[in-house]
């Protein structure tokens, strides 16, 4: 059994004795004579509870799987043929398949380093300034707009980089959306290219629904279209049928 | 203080936070026209008794602002009222307010914040 540590998708190496033992009992259970690579996030810190989430991004014959702390970002891209035989590791010793946490690579997916530099330094370009714009949001205390508005959650913000994120790795030469916070608590994204603008928002309650305004200039009169859709894919669809 | 009819062609001036100006587009959000949910009307100051300088400055905190203007004559176009209610607090003569029902209700008031924001024009812009 070869477990080695990916850490930050450069360097491999091994991992202690004691998690080895215990990934190899594990990994043992689940699947035999198959050999993994350890991923690993960022250590906790005091916003990791707000963080640890997981996002997959499925391009072509590839799964990019994304976890994220309000400090880092990590992707690990994998071939979807393999995604099968992925394990995740969750809280220190239950492995259970998709879910939040650590994932275990089959090593047969070896060319997963240099899928994953490309996909993150395309991100990275694109994204720095809108995730950086968007932790600002969370700066803003009681009454930042003078009217009563209420403080921009951490959830709320990270359920709008979750957003933003998918829409660029399905899009990623779409313009970039103006991005504001909404004193009661909701971040509001505006896409416009030429003549067409999509507005919506990230409700601060995620039982909430999304409204949408989609207005259309490109006939020289205005025309509006408002809707609602009842999850953050639907959004994702809205937006690049839209703005595409 | 006595109340008065706001005349269309008048301006009102609302505080617009930085974050809500988009300065590349030369554009106001939608989001500086959504009512919170405890909110029924939106403040605004008319410019018969206020200027974009004053209306800047937040009463409370004294912070200042980012100010856009929209005519008296948008809201009223899209089956909204604009009442002088000047204020008692602060002594605000110029207070006033955008209400009516198509800010409050689930169906409409999005879209009618994203009307608003688009016939709203940025003044200040530079704190």
């Amino acid at each position: 059994m070869n477990i080695g540590k990916i850490d930050n998708f450069v360097a491999k190496e091994r991992i202690s004795e004691q998690d080895t033992a215990d990934l190899e009992f594990l990994i043992e259970e689940k699947r035999e004579n198959v050999e993994f690579h350890l991923s690993s996030v960022e250590p906790s810190d005091r916003y990791y509870q707000v963080a640890e989430e997981r996002t997959d991004f499925r391009i072509n014959n590839k799964i990019s799987i994304h976890w994220k702390t309000l400090k880092f970002y990590s992707f690990v891209s994998i071939l979807k043929q393999d995604y099968e035989d992925c394990l995740f590791l969750f809280n220190n010793n239950i492995l259970k398949k998709k879910e939040r946490g650590q994932l275990l690579v089959p090593e047969k997916s070896n060319n997963w380093t240099e899928s994953f530099a490309d996909i993150f330094n395309q991100l990275r370009l694109v994204s720095s300034d809108v995730i950086k714009r968007l932790k600002e949001f969370a700066k803003l205390g009681e009454n930042w707009d003078s009217y009563g508005a209420k403080p921009i959650k951490w959830s709320t913000i990270s359920r709008a980089i979750d957003f933003f994120y998918k829409v660029i790795v399905l899009n990623p030469d779409i313009a970039v959306p103006f991005i504001s916070p909404a004193g009661d608590g909701s971040i509001n994204f505006e896409w416009e290219v030429c003549s067409k603008i999509l507005t919506h928002k990230i409700p601060e309650n995620e039982e909430e629904s999304f409204e949408y305004v989609a207005v259309d200039k490109s006939s020289g009169e205005v025309k509006r279209i408002r809707g609602r859709v009842s999850t953050i894919d639907e959004v994702v669809e809205k937006v690049t049928d839209w703005m595409t | 203080m006595k109340k008065e009819i706001i005349p269309d062609e008048d301006d009102l001036y609302r505080r617009i936070h930085h974050l809500q100006y988009d300065r590349k587009r030369n554009k106001i959000s939608a989001a500086v026209f959504q009512v919170k949910r405890n909110e029924k009307a939106l403040s605004v100051n008319w410019s018969k008794y206020s200027t974009p300088e004053e209306t800047s400055i937040d009463p409370v905190h004294k912070g200042k602002f980012y100010v856009g203007g929209i005519l008296a004559k948008i809201p009223r176009q899209h089956e909204l009222d604009v009442v002088h209610a000047p204020g008692k607090r602060f002594k605000n003569r110029a207070h006033s307010t955008i209400v009516g029902r198509k800010l409050l209700e689930e169906e409409t008031k999005y879209e009618i914040s994203t009307i608003l924001a688009d016939n709203c024009r940025p003044i200040i812009t530079k704190i």
